[in-house]
């Protein structure tokens, strides 16, 4: 049995000319809730879309709960639930009929549990779809999801329109979900604090590739801002961190490392007494790669485990 | 065996309601109101026919569309949604084929007609009252048909067209002998009626491998 509840090797997706996936390999552990971060066009939909078998990979190979994800039937089955976006059902379907339809899919849907998701928010069950707010649409969608009691849920953006109330409920009834039935999470959001809320690894997206990912408190703990006067560059930190990005402002360079087990006094004896070493925040550090990334890094299609 | 599952055959008869509504109103219009004896080789029952079943493909094949992507993304199967899109297909056909055949034969078009004082009826009725089946006929044939033309068209990596002419070759080829079928005796009706069968599901069964492998992007 595999410890992977996904795992995607070399994983391509063209559309016509665009590349949206571009060798992408990213394992994703049983039981963890792994948040996807990056920029619009990173391709994080496109990778959910492959692992619902709404569409198909140009090339690579992808494995979604130890089965390549082209042989099992669309969704798994019910093993796999999805709230993506553009994917909507019609305006006029009430979350009773919604309900129907997922309890026909799926034979571990309980409605009493998606009855209460929509109580908790005071959804009437009768009312159209096309009728609810943005958030309230977000909040259904999200508790059919939850309510099949899957073994994967692949969540594309779910806060989106939620007022921080029913953010804070829907993440906490994931992470109840996850810890009840150890299942496993994916979820793309563009807002750090939910990342900090909810995640236990981290992968940041970049044109396709994943180019940064690990735990999230590896992340926190490793992840330094280094700033020297002159440049900073991969020879010179050697083995004892990864350059992530670097700029520079005036005479001084400011780079993102990643620091391999070395703690900051070390790497300060390594580069130079000049040189500075600070601690940096997530989304410090997801702006620092999205601005700075290394050509280097782009060019050599790998991703910092 | 596929079950029916109510709330997935709800959203998808009504995706389909527009065909329903243009095949259910064209059939009884023309039932109600055609003045001669209705025939077979009659064209406007059999493009209202063709109408119908072209635009029940376009609307349950929407696969660019949000809520295609919901649906197909709720964890059935594709063979179980493939099941679906017929069923809802054949109660669409059902809806607009029955109230029309009742019309003929319960004698409600000879009345009307006589009423309107039309030479041809009532004497004439028993002579059309088997036309239905010749639509049922067409429907057989072109639902199946219309679908694995319009999946075959979404599938981005089929880009040949060939498939598409060899079913728009062997459909009239059909429809021409559907008309011959009707004058044979003995076993050459039966073996064009074997055909006929067997296109149909060669139709349905192409229909259905296309969609097992069906991109669905919205």
């Amino acid at each position: 049995m595999s410890d992977h509840a996904v795992r995607t090797v070399q994983l391509r997706r063209d559309f016509g000319a665009v590349r949206a996936l571009d060798g992408l390999s990213l394992d994703v552990s049983k039981g963890t809730i792994l948040t996807l971060l990056g920029p619009n066009g990173a391709g994080k939909t496109t990778l959910l879309r492959i692992l619902m078998g709404l569409i198909e990979p140009t090339g690579g190979q992808v494995f979604v709960l130890g089965s390549p994800a082209r042989s099992q039937p669309a969704g798994g089955a019910g093993r796999v639930a999805y709230v993506g976006d553009r994917c909507e059902p019609p305006d006029w379907a009430t979350p009773a009929l919604l309900e129907g339809v997922q309890a026909g899919a799926s034979r571990t849907f309980d409605r009493t549990l998606f009855r209460e998701f929509c109580k908790r928010r005071g959804l009437s069950l009768k009312r159209p779809y096309g009728a609810l707010s943005k958030g309230q649409r977000r909040w259904v969608l999200t508790s059919l999801a939850l309510a099949c009691r899957p073994e994967l849920v692949l969540l594309d953006e779910p806060a989106d329109g939620l007022d921080p109330a029913a953010r804070k409920a829907l993440y906490d009834a994931l992470r109840d979900h996850v810890n009840e039935c150890e299942a496993t999470a994916i979820v793309t959001t563009h807002v750090i604090a939910d990342i900090e809320r909810i995640a236990d690894d981290v992968a940041i997206m970049m044109a396709g590739r994943a180019v940064l990912h690990g735990p999230l408190d590896d992340l926190r703990e490793n992840i330094r801002q280094v700033e020297m006067s002159g440049g900073i560059s991969s020879p010179e930190l050697g083995d004892m961190a990864t350059l992530l990005g670097s700029t520079r402002q005036g005479d001084m360079a400011i780079a993102w490392v990643k620091c391999n087990g070395v703690s900051d006094g070390q790497l300060v004896r390594r580069l130079g007494p000049g040189a500075t070493v600070r601690t940096v925040g997530l989304e410090t550090l997801y702006l620092a790669i999205a601005e700075h990334q290394p050509a280097a890094l782009a060019e050599s299609g790998k991703g910092l485990e | 065996m596929m079950i029916a599952r109510w709330g997935l055959t709800r959203i998808l008869w009504r995706q389909a309601m527009p065909a329903t509504l243009v095949g259910s109103l064209g059939l009884w219009a023309y039932c109600l109101a055609w003045p001669d004896v209705m025939m077979a080789r009659d064209p406007w029952p059999g493009l209202i026919v063709l109408l119908h079943c072209l635009l029940l493909a376009v609307l349950l094949g929407r696969f660019e569309t949000p809520s295609f992507a919901f649906l197909y993304s709720r964890g059935y199967s594709r063979d179980a949604l493939w099941g679906h899109v017929m069923l809802a297909s054949a109660l669409s056909v059902l809806a607009a084929l029955v109230p029309a055949w009742l019309i003929v034969w319960t004698g409600l078009r000879s009345h009307l007609h006589d009423l309107l004082k039309s030479p041809y009826f009532p004497i004439m009725a028993p002579r059309e009252a088997w036309v239905p089946l010749i639509w049922l006929g067409l429907y057989v044939l072109l639902v199946p048909a219309c679908h694995y033309a319009w999946i075959r068209r979404a599938q981005p990596t089929r880009g040949s067209q060939g498939g598409n002419l060899a079913v728009v070759g062997v459909l009239a080829a059909l429809l021409l002998g559907f008309d011959l079928v009707r004058r044979l005796d003995g076993w050459l009706a039966w073996l064009c009626g074997l055909l006929y069968a067997a296109v149909v599901v060669c139709l349905l069964l192409g229909g259905r491998s296309l969609h097992r492998s069906l991109e669905v992007r919205s």
